[in-house]
């Protein structure tokens, strides 16, 4: 029995070592980690939401392609989460992550707590039937509303629910309704301590939230949404089953996209390009043609940037469909009694200022970076550039190195990039900590 | 025949059973005498199990396999050819027609190739019941 229990706490201290830890497991995430556990290493994988996926895994398709996004990525998320060299974590943000004076990271790890026996739950979703709370649904763009137990949505994975425990109002009606008994609420805050002979960081990139452009009138005006919720209209997941304008549920006739909201604009403090705003605008062009046949799209641009292999070809594609493309920048939006909106701006090409009404406004919205991850680094400093995306020291020659030997990065936590660049830049950041790994036995 | 035929679905739990949910979340419309059976991979499924089925009545089996996305291996294609192969030669030697076994790959959102797939199967085997 002794020995037993010896082993045990042998094995529990084993896997406590990881030769990488990789936090964030969205696309670039993933597929570092993928790469990394398919060379033999052994991965930690750390999302801070329930689900893994990221943001690849809400959209409907990927340009120039129109190939399904979802349909591309859910295989690589269920390798992911069942890749014999990855443990994973999701509800789990790093709260530390200190060299030690072996050369490795000792990282302490926040767990939060699911209210859901990870092990027990099916995903048979009969709390969720029986849940009296109604609150929006944050991975629809608070399109629709979901209850206060859920399943993140159709095609998560860990396909386990968890309790919004703040939204729930305890009545325990789904305790009663599991069937394997697996919702408890008396789960609290984990601490998990783990080492790590190196770090990805794929933090990925926050969105940009334009309620504070107020001349677009976002928040305000019900037909004005942003490219994200337009693109959950359009994705196989989608809410409605149909294209629907938020304030009547009326199918859209006249739809306008406003480029660059959010991006190559220095008065909200982002003045870079989003490298995927004019593209993703393009692409969704080319499915609501699809989706509406009778509707007119006209897209508001400053200069398209159709950089890529293909991509040219693919906006040439979209304006030979029919899609209206208009140079000027959108000085104002006005609501009508109906729900239209005028839209006011210069017609760059004739030089007047023109007046548009259309029945629902797309904000193409940029990204921003999301630096929290550098805070997390305790005796050593993630520097970041101007702009708050992880500096990279050597660009050209080691794009995933970072500021701190042993810590390398991972797609749009460094700069806005399109999904193809994403996975080049993951696939670099796993082979440079592979070498680094090797260099250090 | 007044009762329409009876499908069975093995589905793989990560990819083609979301598809299933999924139709019936947009409310799809497909027929009401489809089953659905979960399992982790489709490459699992024994040769026994689909006779069994069909001695316990049912008219088709449809199973929305993952093709080449399965990541329980590459080989999942294969060996699912494989199972298919076997019980083909089974079918036979009961008398049963080898065409009442169809395999597809369906991708996980994949709800409407589902749709299209099963209603057309239901079809083909309207006809071979006539």
């Amino acid at each position: 029995m002794l020995i037993k229990d010896e082993i045990v706490q042998e094995t529990c201290f084993d896997t406590a070592l990881y030769d990488a830890m990789v936090v964030g497991a969205g696309i670039a995430g993933e597929e570092s980690a993928l790469k990394l556990a398919d060379m033999g290493y052994k991965v930690l994988l750390i999302e801070k939401e329930a689900s893994i996926g990221g943001k690849m895994i809400l959209l409907s398709k990927v340009f120039p392609t129109l190939d399904c996004a979802a349909c591309i990525t859910t295989p690589k998320v269920s390798e992911t989460a069942r890749h014999p060299n990855i443990t994973l974590h999701t509800l789990t943000e790093a709260e530390s992550i200190v060299r030690n004076a072996d050369n490795q990271f000792s990282v302490v790890l926040k767990k939060k707590p699911r209210y859901v026996i990870e092990n027990d739950c099916t995903g048979c979703q009969e709390c969720e039937k029986v849940c009296p709370v109604i609150t929006s649904d944050q991975f629809q763009f608070n399109l629709v509303a979901r209850k206060a137990v859920y399943i993140p949505f159709t095609i998560a994975n860990p396909r386990v629910a968890l309790v919004d425990i703040e939204n729930c109002m305890q009545c325990g009606a789904c305790e009663k309704a599991c069937p394997s008994s697996a919702i408890d609420f008396s789960q609290e805050e984990e601490t998990l301590n783990a080492t790590a002979k190196s770090v990805v960081v794929a933090t990925g990139f926050k969105l940009f939230d334009p309620i504070s452009i107020e001349r677009y009138g976002y928040g305000r005006y019900k037909n004005v949404i942003t490219s994200m919720q337009m693109e959950r209209q359009l994705a196989p997941t989608r809410p409605f089953n149909n294209i629907l304008r938020p304030s009547d549920g009326k199918m859209p006739d006249k739809i306008a996209y406003i480029f660059c909201t959010g991006s190559r604009d220095h008065t909200v403090g982002n003045p870079i390009c989003s490298q995927v705003c004019c593209m993703y605008s393009t692409k969704q062009a080319q499915l609501l043609m699809g989706a509406l046949p009778m509707a007119d799209v006209s897209l508001y641009y400053i200069n398209i940037r159709a950089f890529g292999k293909g991509y040219n070809e693919f906006y040439l594609q979209a304006k030979d469909m029919g899609a209206k493309y208009v140079k000027g920048k959108i000085a104002s939006i006005r609501e009508k009694e109906n729900g239209n909106l005028i839209l006011r701006y210069e017609d760059i090409i004739t030089g007047t200022v023109t007046e548009s009404e259309h029945d629902l406004v797309v904000l193409s919205v940029g990204l921003l970076a999301n630096p929290e991850i550098t805070k997390v680094f305790k005796n050593e400093k993630l520097e970041t550039d101007p702009l708050n995306y992880i500096l990279q020291p050597d660009l050209l020659s080691n794009p995933a190195l970072t500021s701190i030997e042993g810590v390398f990065v991972a797609g749009t936590s460094t700069a806005p990039m399109d999904i193809p660049d994403t996975i080049m830049s993951a696939g670099a950041a796993a082979s440079e900590t592979s070498s680094y790994l090797k260099r250090l036995l | 025949m007044n009762t329409p035929p009876k499908i069975l679905v093995f589905s793989t739990e990560k990819i083609s059973d979301p598809a299933v949910d999924l139709a019936g979340l947009l409310k799809k419309h497909y027929p009401a005498t489809v089953y659905t059976i979960t399992v982790p991979c489709s490459s699992s499924i024994k040769p026994r199990w689909l006779m069994h089925a069909y001695e316990k009545g049912f008219d088709g089996i449809f199973i929305a396999a993952d093709g080449t996305d399965c990541s329980f291996g590459e080989s999942c294609v294969e060996k699912t050819s494989g199972v298919i192969a076997v019980t083909h030669q089974m079918m036979r030697e009961k008398g049963l027609k080898p065409s009442t076994l169809k395999m597809a790959a369906i991708c996980s959102v994949c709800a409407d190739p589902f749709v299209k797939q099963i209603t057309g199967f239901m079809k083909e085997l309207e006809k071979t019941e006539i």
